[in-house]
């Protein structure tokens, strides 16, 4: 599904090139639960972006569901986007003045789900994750895993293919993340979604199937629960 | 969609009430200002195009000759004219007479009734102008004498609510018939009347020099032209037959040229002597629709900036959005349309602003606009219409810049997006914003100096506590002596006096004059005075004496003349000259051969727009043109007295005609009602684009310091005293106002010395305006911008730490 070779992605500052990904090649399967891990700095986030196409790699090939990424334009990569990828994040992104239901149903706006199809899909959504109660507060009124449901939520009402999510747990206490991985787990087991995530937490990857160590932009080690 | 953008755009409103109230609010000052432009300018262009045969309406004018060829150009012309026409030009379908401005008593069963701005009109009025008639045929008005169409309103007054039609009343001993009523002539005709009397009910009462006289101006002549005929040809054809008919006779009539004014341009473009009443001035049609434009720009850079500076709080949204797969084209339409909803509801507030306003509107302009909703729809279309393209303009900017941002820097929360290139155009447009509002405050200061200037320029007399009395018939007039013997026994009275000329106002009567040796006739106006002239309006005498009571032959062998005409006559020693002149009583010419007696100093007698005439004076007697008006200067401020005291005297003389006066002080200052009433719409405006500016400038200081809160707070932490913050802001904003007024001195210098190239008489730019409007607009800016500051200073910096 993912086919990334030789990719770089440097900042030139006046005399040197810093390098935060170099010489990166990884393949990540359909029906793959990745995790990258690695310390600050290693570039997780930037490969992440680089997957989802939020950020273009400086050198190298991207090839997604054998698509070369690298000449696909704007227009094409929002249609991805759109079609394809899910993403959730640390800090939620929701929109502050929509409601839960609204932030949920968005991404069928962009997609031009008919008004009808769009209530029952989103209801859905709402049922499986518990959240009908509070379909009409707005982000600000909800639990930061409260906050994150409904981030995954809207990632996975587009029924994508891959969903990317960058330190997902990073602000939620044990509790709620262990939610929230289950509900990943279970994603990428009964619906066969991909889903790559950035984690610091060994608790975390191990909900994975594979882990990719990041070191100063290098991968040092690909998928080391391989003999399990 | 369109409902998820709309929903997001109210709820972010609500957020941000304060920016929002700013940002709809300074829109609709802009838009209700442009609405009120286009009406006063709508107004003034409509002006005598209800007519139906406007294209081939014209009025005739006449240039005449004074002699050293200067030329009078009047929009009078001779009584014989409008028939002359009617008898020798097949081409013309009709030619009218009117005569309007007329005042009289009126006997309506038994009650006497004074009513103004009488107009007496050929039978063929009704045909040139298409007033609308309530009641009557205009086939069969005027066909016959004594014969009146009234306005309604004037219908009313005079009979309540019965049917005026076949009722005779009588007009100075003259019955006439009421046979029409017509709608009242709208505020937008350059004439207007309360009545319409058939000329030839009162053709014997004209006055020879009137009647048989081919030279007299008395009369407005307008003519309805064939279609297939053009005015310049006509025009020439006229002036022609005019030449070949009185060349040898060797009239005085021989002189005069005329032209063709087409109907539509009077009001606007026409400016000579003897107007019906005061026209309009295309330069302020220009000047207002400039200023309108004006106001739409700052306001729409206003917005511009506030939308630029609020969309820094939507970066966030805009990268989620992105994210789930919005395109460009999506964000640019989403912000787009939010633009157009401020629009539009910024229209809205403006249409009830300007349905509330109104009543104030038209008693500052003197005009008669409706409400306009819903009569001027096309109109209000139209600027619905520009409201939309300012919309889209002013919101295009930061649609399209928020389009491009790149979703990994909007979502990053720490880097706020800044945008230099957006920085730097938001301070040009402010820049900019700040040089308007400088050059339209020096320019407001100007205006306003000159007015003041030329009301209170020494006029050369002393016109408080004079007041102006008219004689209103010859009867009255006859008695004027016992009037005055009557008046000048009471205390209050300090002189009294009565001229043929109206006071103030443009002086007529031209009458040929030739110095000792000279064999050349020259037309000076001359003014037929009483005695105690001098000393009831203070005039002063430069040279000579002034006339004496006591000297019996002033009267028949005496002239005063002022210092222009000294000039105009080429007397380098004036008294004890001879002047060669004539009277006229309007009905028998006689001459007066008199010696020059004395200098007036020159004294404004019309307003400052033109330069003081020649003016000759001579003492009233059986000869000269009757007297018109009394005027009488009282000693006191206690004008009560004098006025009832007055209306006292009055009535023993009057037999009835009701007492009337007004006070010379305000009909000077009448004068300069139109420029009055154009500082003050000007003024109105100024304020409001000077307004619409610090509201922007409030915004955009209260969004950076929103911005700048956290640096604030650490600042503070750090050990920054208030004064020092708000320093960092005033600074970088008080560049940006010095350098605007820099750019705005020059323009406003050129703009305001063409203005003033206007007026014959004229205040200096001394300099000091550009200061005063400079100072102005730092202070109110520096104000808002500290105020603003000085509120964030204070607050506890830990609050706004702890929300980081």
């Amino acid at each position: 599904m993912i086919k990334l070779r030789n990719i770089d992605r440097y900042i030139d500052k006046r005399l040197q090139r810093n390098f935060i990904l170099k010489g990166i090649d990884l393949d990540i399967a359909e029906g793959d639960f990745v995790s990258i891990m690695g310390p600050s700095g290693a570039g997780k986030s930037t490969l992440l972006n680089i997957i989802g196409f939020l950020d273009d790699a400086n050198e190298g090939e991207y090839y997604f569901l054998d698509e070369p990424v690298h000449s696909l334009n704007e227009k094409q990569k929002s249609e991805y986007h759109r079609s394809y990828i899910g993403f959730v994040f640390q800090a939620y992104h929701l929109i502050d003045e929509l409601t839960v239901y609204e932030n949920i149903e968005m991404p069928l706006l962009y997609r031009k789900v008919k008004g009808s199809q769009r209530k029952s899909m989103v209801a859905d959504m709402l049922d499986r994750f518990n959240i009908v109660a509070k379909k009409d507060l707005f982000p600000n009124q909800l639990s930061g895993g409260q906050q994150q449901l409904v981030g995954v939520a809207r990632a996975l009402i587009g029924s994508p293919k891959l969903i990317l999510a960058d330190e997902p747990t990073g602000n939620l206490h044990s509790d709620q993340s262990k939610e929230i991985m289950e509900t990943f787990k279970k994603l990428n087991k009964e619906d066969g979604v991909t889903i790559i995530q950035v984690t610091h937490s060994d608790e975390m990857a191990s909900y994975g199937d594979r882990v990719i160590n990041l070191q100063d932009g290098a991968v040092t080690e690909n998928n080391p629960y391989e003999e399990e | 969609m369109l409902k998820n953008y709309f929903k997001i755009a109210f709820r972010s409103f609500k957020k941000n009430k304060a920016y929002s109230a700013i940002n709809i609010f300074g829109l609709a000052i802009g838009i209700t200002s442009l609405i009120f432009i286009l009406l006063f300018i709508q107004d003034e262009l409509s002006y005598d195009k209800f007519h139906e045969n406007k294209d081939r309406i014209y009025r005739v004018t006449g240039s005449y000759d004074r002699g050293e060829q200067k030329r009078v150009e009047s929009a009078l012309t001779t009584y014989q004219l409008g028939p002359q026409i009617d008898f020798q030009f097949p081409q013309v379908e009709k030619a009218v007479r009117i005569s309007p401005n007329n005042n009289s008593n009126f006997l309506i069963n038994g009650e006497n009734i004074r009513q103004e701005n009488i107009v007496f009109a050929d039978s063929g009025f009704f045909d040139v102008f298409s007033f609308p008639l309530v009641e009557g045929d205009k086939k069969h008005l005027f066909k016959v004498a004594n014969e009146a169409v009234l306005t309604q309103s004037t219908a009313q007054k005079m009979f309540g609510d019965v049917n005026p039609i076949g009722s005779v009343i009588e007009m100075d001993g003259i019955p006439i018939t009421i046979s029409g009523i017509m709608k009242d002539t709208p505020s937008n005709s350059h004439f207007s009347a309360s009545m319409i009397i058939s000329s030839e009910t009162i053709h014997d009462q004209y006055p020879s020099w009137v009647r048989d006289n081919w030279s007299g101006t008395s009369h407005y002549t307008y003519i309805l032209l064939d279609k297939n005929i053009s005015p310049e040809v006509f025009e020439q054809e006229l002036n022609k037959y005019w030449d070949s008919t009185f060349k040898e006779y060797g009239d005085l009539a021989q002189y005069a040229e005329f032209s063709l004014q087409p109907l539509s341009k009077i009001h606007l473009e026409s400016n000579l002597v003897n107007e019906i009443q005061a026209n309009g001035n295309l330069t302020y049609v220009y000047i207002f629709g400039a200023i309108g434009f004006i106001i739409v720009v700052i306001a729409a850079i206003n917005y511009m900036n506030l939308a630029t500076a609020q969309s820094l709080n939507r970066t966030k949204e805009v990268g989620i959005r992105k994210v789930l797969g919005a395109e460009k084209g999506h964000v640019k339409k989403q912000f787009l349309s939010e633009s157009l909803l401020i629009s539009t509801i910024a229209f809205v507030v403006a249409l009830i602003s300007v349905e509330i306003i109104i009543p104030f509107f038209n008693q500052i302009t003197g005009k008669n606009i409706d409400v306009i909703f819903p009569n001027d729809l096309p109109l209000i279309f139209a600027i619905f219409a520009s409201v939309l393209v300012i919309g889209l303009i002013s919101g295009g900017y930061p649609s399209f810049w928020l389009s491009r941002l790149s979703i990994i820097r909007t979502l990053k929360s720490n880097s706020l997006g800044s945008n230099r290139g957006g920085e730097l155009l938001k301070r040009g447009l402010v820049t900019l914003q700040f040089s308007i509002s400088a050059i339209v405050l020096v320019s407001t200061i100007l205006i306003s100096k000159q007015i003041q200037f030329v009301q209170n320029k020494n006029l050369g007399i002393n016109p408080e506590q004079v007041l102006v009395i008219p004689f209103q018939n010859s009867e009255i007039a006859n008695r004027f002596t016992e009037i005055k013997e009557e008046l000048i026994k009471e205390s209050w009275v300090s002189s009294v006096t009565a001229t043929n000329n109206p006071l103030p106002g443009r002086i007529t009567n031209w009458r040929p004059y030739r110095t000792n040796g000279s064999d050349e006739n020259l037309s000076v106006p001359t003014i037929v005075v009483h005695d105690d002239f001098i000393e009831t309006i203070e005039a002063e005498i430069s040279e000579g004496r002034n006339f004496s009571k006591d000297r019996i032959s002033d009267r028949t062998n005496a002239y005063l003349i002022n210092e222009a005409a000294a000039r105009f006559l080429n007397l380098t020693n004036p008294v004890g000259s001879k002047l060669v002149g004539s009277t006229f009583t309007g009905n028998e010419w006689g001459s007066k051969d008199a010696e020059i007696i004395g200098v007036v100093k020159d004294f404004h007698f019309t307003s400052l727009h033109d330069e003081i005439q020649p003016v000759v004076f001579s003492l009233s007697s059986e000869q000269t043109t009757p007297l018109n008006n009394l005027a009488v200067r009282v000693r006191s401020e206690d004008f009560e007295t004098a006025i009832s005291g007055l209306e006292r005297t009055w009535n023993t003389f009057s037999n009835g005609v009701p007492f009337e006066y007004s006070f010379l002080q305000d009909d000077i200052s009448l004068l300069y009602d139109a420029e009055k009433k154009f500082l003050q719409l000007f003024s109105i405006f100024t304020t409001l684009a000077i307004i619409i500016s610090c509201l922007g400038i409030l915004g955009l200081v209260a969004f950076a310091v929103n911005q700048k809160m956290k640096e604030i707070c650490i600042r503070k932490v750090l050990g920054a005293d208030v004064v020092d913050i708000i320093w960092s802001f005033v600074k970088s904003y008080s560049q940006l106002i010095i350098i605007s007024n820099l750019l705005a001195w020059p323009i406003a210098y050129v703009l305001m010395k063409d203005w003033l190239e206007d007026f014959a008489y004229r205040v200096p730019i001394s300099g000091l305006e550009f200061v005063i409007a400079g100072s102005i607009i730092f202070l109110i800016s520096i104000g808002t911008i500290s105020l603003v500051a000085y509120k964030a200073a204070l607050l506890n910096p830990v609050k706004s730490l702890k929300s980081e």
